[in-house]
């Protein structure tokens, strides 16, 4: 058994009155693609935006990569900041700057490498997702909802993390680039064994790439496992979650 | 393992030893140690990798870059003891082998860039004269089609942008006359002439120091608030939203924010002569000892009513000018954040600097006029 990359243990959160999460543990291996699914609003967002240092939960602790996240102090923060990516859902590409220059600002910023070798590795990691390098010259205003996404993807490659986050990629692609996309994760997990989570509720992504899964509802994980193990699962909410879309008659 | 130290690159006898963990944060380390040596040209290298701790997708592509400039010079590269994990990684960076690198941009010259500055002045100008059409358009609809004005809009615009800017604009405002009256008490003084102060005071705050003060004050605070209300808008797709339910954003927008700030600056610019004056008239109480009733007594026997006219009629031309060029340049947003920041700053230095192109032609004008 590989360690847990991350380990989310007796976690609560409550916005206002309103109870998010009641003590919610579970792990996630290294080398896994995991999902956090669930129906909008059951806190699964939420959930990732508390690993990855955004917000912090009421109660229970996080530990990603060993370190206990809400522990850390500021100069320890930014050194676990740079061992993960994240991609937003929005791509959250920094509008001001060309797509080669969104990678390699972390890396002007963190490393002492020479400007020719930060080209270069922006290249490369355009490549890696299946950009050209004049897609790389331009703003992320030129690019297509698809493009923006690999380019995020390149963007949080930048720093060769073990660990990725993705928050919902594939909400706002067509079913194509949806498709395409996912098999753009797969293949560079292969290649280059990361560690990915993900929040979605995107059918063909959770049968295509997911290993495990948890979902959320009622303020506690209802099931987890594979997909077969999920579907085994008897609650209301899993029926609708995947009975509407239409996976358990198969 | 992540640590740098033991970083090292040895070059001896046509061997190149390179050792330690070549992740990400190290890199820039391994580069500085590769720099330390003349490379050679034409030999046949051995690259000893056999000490290479970890490295990680960006060391391979360094490792690959490096390979790739000794074989430039014309050296033949063998590696030894490539560690497996590098040999993957090294194929994934093989990838880009072909992929040439994009070229630096080209260094801008002086002449293009004067040129360019000149060609955007030029396109801003056209723009404006573009917006103005658009904007004329939707006041005669407006004429034509009463009811489609949509006066709830412009009244919500009146409160927010003339109601609410007025304790900012006459706190500013008193404060002017007061600075004013106490600076020139001073000077008047040794000339005995002390209630001329009044006259001096009454004429540049009605004829000139209010309007700006006030047109000043709103530029900044409800120009960029224009800018950038339309800016964000258009980024979100809220005015493609509209025009395709067919709101024309000139007339649900645009048009009644115009008009508003036009009925508001001048009652603004009113309300700031009186607050001008009665800053001054404390200052001249305290500094020179007029009375209030010295002080209202000399207002009313030189007092032209000419005077507040030439500062009040200004008042809709400055809002002419401001609430467009804060408008046009909301609407000349782009898909980026950056865009924003950019227009909001042009349309509040626009708008204030044409607004004292604007007052010194009315200078002239009344001038001529002799009013």
């Amino acid at each position: 058994m590989k360690a847990p990359v991350v380990r989310v243990r007796n976690v609560s959160t409550r916005f206002g009155e309103h109870l998010v999460h009641d003590d919610i543990s579970f792990e996630i291996r290294e080398g896994e693609i995991f999902g956090l699914l669930g129906p909008s609003g059951y806190g699964k967002s939420t959930m990732m935006r508390e690993m990855i240092l955004l917000q912090e939960p009421d109660s229970g602790s996080i530990e990603v990569l060993g370190k206990e996240v809400w522990k850390l102090g500021e100069k320890e923060a930014v050194e676990l900041r740079k061992q993960w990516g994240v991609v937003f859902q929005e791509s959250a590409l920094f509008s001001s700057l060309s797509v080669e220059e969104n990678i390699a600002v972390v890396l002007r910023e963190y490393t002492t490498m020479s400007p020719a070798l930060i080209r270069r590795i922006a290249a490369t990691k355009l490549e890696m997702v299946g950009l050209s390098q004049s897609d790389g010259q331009k703003y992320p205003s030129e690019l297509s909802g698809g493009m923006k996404k690999k380019a995020a993807l390149a963007r949080a490659l930048a720093m060769d993390p073990k660990l990725l986050f993705l928050d919902e990629p594939t909400s706002s692609l067509d079913p194509v680039s949806a498709a395409e996309f996912d098999s753009l994760i797969l293949s560079l997990r292969e290649l280059l064994g990361l560690s990915i989570v993900i929040v979605t509720h995107d059918l063909a992504s959770i049968r295509k790439i997911l290993d495990t899964m948890v979902l959320f509802a009622d303020k506690k994980v209802i099931a987890r496992g594979s997909l077969q193990e999920v579907l085994k699962v008897e609650h209301p909410i899993i029926e609708s979650f995947f009975l509407q879309k239409g996976v358990k008659n198969e | 393992m992540r640590s740098a130290k033991n970083i090292y690159i040895g070059f001896k006898e046509k061997t190149l030893l390179c050792s330690g963990a070549w992740l990400t944060p190290n890199l820039g380390l391994v580069e500085k140690e590769f720099s330390r040596f003349a490379l050679p040209s034409y030999e046949e290298l051995v690259m000893d990798l056999s000490a290479l701790d970890v490295c990680d997708v960006n060391g391979a592509i360094l490792l690959h870059a490096l390979i790739e400039g000794l074989r430039e010079k014309g050296n033949t590269v063998t590696l030894y003891k490539l560690p497996s994990e590098a040999k993957h990684l090294l194929n994934i960076t093989r990838l880009s082998e072909e992929a040439s690198l994009s070229a630096v941009r080209a260094k801008e010259n002086l002449f293009a860039t004067i040129g360019a500055g000149a060609y955007r002045i030029y396109l801003s100008l056209t723009e404006y004269l573009s917006f103005s059409g658009q904007l004329a358009f939707a006041l005669f609809y407006a004429f034509r089609y009463p009811s489609s004005f949509r006066i709830k809009e412009m009244l919500r615009s009146i409160q927010e942008h003339s109601i609410k800017a007025l304790p900012i604009v006459l706190l500013t405002s008193m404060l002017i006359g007061l600075v004013i009256a106490y600076q020139s008490a001073l000077q008047i003084q040794k000339y005995g002439a002390d209630i001329f102060v009044v006259d001096m005071l009454v004429i540049s705050v009605t004829r000139e120091l209010a309007p700006l003060i006030a047109a000043i004050v709103i530029a900044g605070r409800s120009g960029s608030a224009y800018t950038a209300q339309l800016g964000v808008m258009k980024i979100t797709e809220e005015i493609d939203a509209m025009r395709t339910m067919g709101f024309d954003p000139f007339r649900f927008i645009v048009l009644p924010n115009v008009l508003a700030l036009m009925i508001g600056l001048p009652m603004i610019i009113f309300l700031a002569d009186i607050m001008g004056i009665a800053g001054g008239m404390l200052a001249a109480k305290v500094e020179l000892g007029i009375t209030v009733l010295e002080f209202v007594g000399r207002v009313e026997e030189i007092f032209n009513i000419n005077h507040l006219f030439v500062g009040l009629i200004k008042g809709p031309f400055f809002a002419l000018i401001i609430a467009s060029i804060g408008s046009m340049r909301g609407m000349a947003v782009e898909n980026s954040t950056d865009s924003i920041g950019i227009n909001t700053k042009a349309s509040v230095v626009g708008a204030i600097f044409m607004v004292i192109i604007c007052d010194a032609i009315f200078s002239v004008i009344f001038l001529e006029l002799g009013i």
